[in-house]
């Protein structure tokens, strides 16, 4: 009994040493939705996007139902670090900025070319970051991607990483990064990561008002872009869309992607389409004459999804050719994205972590100036597509109306 | 008897000299109580009044002839019972039958000694007949329903068992109610609830002890158990706990309970109380020692495991597969009724990252405007739910409606409108309110309820830490619980595989082929003949 009594009372004086001195109640947070980094003169501009719940959820209580009022609220705060810049926010906002639900996060090419260092250090070093944030760039002001509005999404920051997972998942041209991946790509090896663009495509004064979702179409929206490359933490060089496909490709992203090609090789136009389902890269290093040769394993599977083209599709040698023609097509790609990331002298693909894995020795040798052995590497792309499916139909419709042609 | 060690009154250690001094001294004011029946009748009729008092419910009907004049042979005797206590129309028989008998054979009998032995072999007309030759021994008798026959220039007492009087009959059980299964509940007539019992066990190993427990009541309690089934070492440490209670007064089995419980300092009940004759049958039937007491219609059953709390009678009568989804849905219920408003408390106060964005969201607009911190507004609506759920128990039934408009308004539409809490802290409170009452056993309901609290204020102080640290806590604390020497967690901890199989599922009828272990001495509950399952059997001949 005496026991109990001393262990309640050892209980009960913990719990007034610890005071819920981190205890924070749901109405005194501003959730941050997405954040940006921009530059001013040497001062850190950091841009939230926070979001205003009472406008979103149709809330009951005091707080009305949403509707007129906007769902986010986006503002600034400027200082010499990047915490400094937080810090001063709370001179400007009634609630405690709360990190920990950020979807998006933009930065200005600005800020890229001077380097992400200090961003990332930030998200490692503090618990309410996460390292799970989307990561985009942007050239011109970061801060003017938050102000816009997304349809079908209340809260824009969310609006941006949905559309980057639905474009990882559906077209994989621009897979989307997020900050442990970017991390973990520049400071691997190859010392190289991507980051895909974010545009702001229309009217620049239009999108940041309400009235925007008033409307049927959008005149400004957003829109994902080129892919923006890294050596390092510093900004390296833009690659274009098409680009961007063939390094998805060789760096083992692609989860699924519609790829047009044509039917023959003589053709001129592209006239049927392919729907990639699987594919994996395997890419093997190895030594011809003290020089590296990447042999790049590509297989894929998948479907077809779209054909204009006069083929018998129930004849195996058929599909046989048009398997041919979309690996003339995948190769092409591959092959632009070398001469692109060649001429940029940044390993994007992780070439240096397969080198480094199975010739540890020569590694430590060229580890010191791999740009240069980097861009003499021969590439040897292998790639392999089956076509499992045809479809429902078999003929073409062009093939059963139009007997005269071709 | 180490397993016993944790009970106070067993073993006899320095504890128990208090207890020994009161029972010596129990023992003295009996012993100057008790008196022989005198030869006389007129002088224990006089006793009898003493003792008793002018009370108008006592009974003493003086009949025969009295010893007068020449006649020396007193033929003179009383009835002596309590009104209401007996069944009139069978003492008027009785009466009626002794009348007619003795006016035949009155001038044969000579002596008292004889006229006693004519009544007590062929008059009495009544089933249960003892002898007494102690007065406070007839006393007591009387009280419990029996008619003393006191006969002049005799010794002895006759006692016919003529109980009777106003009692309720067998009804369906309030509290414990099934779909399918047996819809008789025990009364709180003692002789009721055990001829219940026996009726659903037929065999001739089931034993009931009987007990008198309190000074001034004597309630009579009965110990049931079945020989041989029951562990004998359990069965001697009930009868010894039961013995050591000095008490005035038992009204319910919960007087007992209390006394006999292994551990005094704890929420979580150590035994299991049933208003069904057919849940008590199965305990005995699987090994545990039934108390039942006179004038409750809820028995005691003991040892229990913290699991058997979520077994309901009707698990056996349902099929397996959906009592096992039953079981799980209890269990579930069990944690949350014990842990939802402190989650709630800890996630949104402290762990804000662990919510998904678009509830976070949703939590953040509705907490808008709210005054209070999480841990005042979940305090605020618990308590109101509990006010509200003991106004429900103790109000005339009449205004029940009335009561349960209000609660709903004020639990749910009206404080949500006013801004006093938010809507989402009433789903929290009002599903943690169902789901307590999906435990079967209340008392095991209860300790839910009560560390409840105890979690709130955990995780409004130390967050999810402080939430599992209290776990950690009664975690300790249940394994560190016995039942009569029966480890409370078993058999999970320790494990027993074996007599997991009406724990979290219950196994079909044709698999439980043997008893929980722990709490029998005699584990097989099916014969193995062959295979064991009888559709098997059929398919193969």
């Amino acid at each position: 009994m005496r026991i109990i009594i001393r262990l309640v009372a050892l209980f009960l004086g913990c719990s007034l040493l610890s005071g819920c001195w981190n205890r924070i109640e749901l109405n005194e947070l501003s959730i941050v939705s997405a954040s940006s980094f921009d530059f001013n003169g040497d001062k850190w501009v950091n841009s939230y996007q926070v979001i205003i719940p009472s406008a979103i959820s149709s809330g009951t209580g005091l707080a009305g139902g949403g509707g007129s009022q906007s769902p986010v609220t986006v503002f600034s705060s400027e200082g010499r670090t990047i915490r400094e810049a937080v810090g001063k926010s709370s001179m400007e906002t009634p609630r405690q900025l709360f990190f920990a639900h950020n979807s998006a996060l933009i930065i200005s090419e600005e800020v890229a070319r001077h380097g992400i260092n200090q961003i990332l250090d930030l998200h490692y070093r503090n618990t309410d970051a996460r390292e799970t944030v989307n990561v985009l760039i942007t050239q011109g002001n970061a801060r003017s991607i938050l102000e816009r509005l997304v349809h079908t999404e209340k809260i824009p920051g969310q609006g941006i990483r949905e559309i980057i997972n639905n474009e990882t998942k559906n077209t994989s041209i621009v897979p989307g990064v997020m900050m442990f991946e970017l991390a973990m790509a520049i400071t691997s090896d190859a010392k190289g990561g991507v980051i895909p663009e974010i545009v702001f495509a229309g009217d620049n004064e239009d999108g940041r008002s309400l009235d925007v979702l008033k409307k049927t179409y959008e005149q400004a929206k957003l829109r994902i872009g080129r892919l923006a490359v890294m050596r390092g933490d510093k900004f390296a060089g833009w690659l274009t869309r098409e680009e961007g496909l063939g390094v998805s490709f060789i760096a083992n992203k692609v989860r699924a992607c519609n790829l047009a090609f044509r039917c023959k090789p003589q053709d001129k136009k592209y006239n049927m389409t392919f729907r990639i389902q699987k594919s994996a890269t395997k890419l093997k290093p190895m030594m011809r004459k003290g020089k590296i040769a990447m042999d790049i394993d590509i297989k894929a599977t998948g479907y077809l999804l779209e054909s204009s083209c006069k083929v018998d599709l129930t004849q195996p040698s058929a599909v046989k050719q048009l398997e041919q023609q979309v690996q003339e097509e995948v190769k092409k790609m591959v092959n632009q994205s070398w001469v692109a990331a060649r001429r940029l002298k940044v390993d994007v693909f992780g070439f240096a972590d397969a080198v480094h894995r199975k010739y540890p020795r020569e590694w430590a040798k060229m580890k010191n100036n791999w740009e240069e052995t980097f861009s003499h590497i021969q590439i040897e792309p292998h790639i392999k597509i089956s076509m499992d499916r045809v479809g429902l139909t078999s003929k073409t419709f062009k093939s059963t109306n139009s007997d005269d042609e071709s | 008897m180490d397993i016993f060690k944790n009970h106070p009154t067993s073993g006899s250690s320095a504890s128990n000299d208090s207890n020994n001094t009161d029972r010596k001294q129990g023992d003295a004011s009996k012993e100057s109580q008790t008196q022989p029946i005198s030869m006389n009748l007129q002088t224990n009729l006089d006793m009898i009044h003493t003792r008793l008092g002018d009370s108008p419910d006592i009974v003493i009907r003086i009949m025969g002839d009295a010893a007068t004049g020449m006649n020396r042979n007193s033929r003179q005797f009383a009835l002596v019972y309590v009104d209401g206590l007996v069944d009139c129309a069978s003492v008027n028989e009785m009466i009626a039958e002794i009348s007619k008998q003795t006016e035949r054979e009155m001038f044969k009998l000579q002596s008292g000694d004889s006229f006693y032995q004519f009544l007590k072999n062929h008059a009495l007309a009544a089933g249960g007949v003892t002898e007494s030759d102690q007065m406070d021994k007839v006393i007591h008798s009387i009280f419990n329903g029996n008619v003393a026959v006191l006969v002049d220039g005799n010794t002895k007492s006759l006692l016919a068992d003529m109980a009777g009087g106003n009692l309720r009959s067998v009804e369906e059980p309030s509290s414990q109610t099934v779909i399918r299964g047996p819809k008789d509940g025990f009364t709180e007539c003692l002789r009721t609830n055990t001829s219940l019992i026996r009726r659903k066990i037929k065999s001739p190993d089931l034993r009931i002890d009987a007990k008198v427990v309190g000074k001034k009541t004597q309630t009579n309690v009965a110990v049931v158990y079945l020989k041989g089934v029951a562990k004998e070492d359990i069965v001697q440490e009930v009868h010894r706990r039961i013995d050591a209670i000095h008490i005035d007064g038992i009204l319910e089995g919960a007087y007992i309970e209390e006394y006999i419980q292994d551990a005094k300092m704890t929420v979580f009940p150590t035994m299991i109380n049933t208003e069904r004759p057919d849940a008590a049958s199965a305990g005995i039937l699987e090994g545990q020692v039934v108390i039942i007491v006179d004038g409750s219609p809820f028995v005691l059953l003991t040892p229990v495991t913290f699991f058997k709390f979520f077994q309901s009678s009707e698990d056996y009568y349902q099929r397996y597969d959906i009592s096992t989804f039953l079981r799980l849905i209890r269990y579930i219920s069990f944690f949350v009724s014990m842990l939802l408003p402190s989650l709630y408390i800890a996630i949104t106060t402290f762990h804000q990252e662990m919510l998904p964005t678009t509830l976070l969201i949703g939590l953040a607009a509705q907490r808008d405007g709210v005054p209070f911190p999480a841990l005042l507004e979940a305090l605020l609506m618990e308590i109101t739910f509990e006010v509200l759920r003991e106004a429900g128990v103790r109000m005339p039934r009449v205004i029940g409606p009335a009561i349960s408009i209000v609660g709903a308004l004020v639990l749910g539409q009206a404080a949500v409108q006013a801004g006093l809490v938010s809507g989402a802290m009433v789903i929290v409170v009002s599903f943690t309110a169902i789901a307590n009452f999906v435990i079967p056993a209340i008392n095991m309901a209860i300790a839910a309820r009560l560390t409840r609290f105890m979690l709130m204020l955990l995780g409004a102080t130390l967050g999810l830490f402080g939430i599992i640290s209290g776990l950690m806590f009664l975690l300790i604390h249940m394994a560190s619980l016995r039942s009569f020497g029966v480890p409370y967690l078993v058999p999970v901890a320790p494990l027993k595989y074996r007599n997991l199989k009406d724990i979290f599922i219950r196994a079909p009828w044709w698999k439980m082929n043997t008893r929980p272990e722990t709490v029998t001495d005699n584990n097989v509950r099916q014969e193995h003949t062959g295979q064991s399952n009888p559709s098997d059997q059929q398919s193969n001949s």
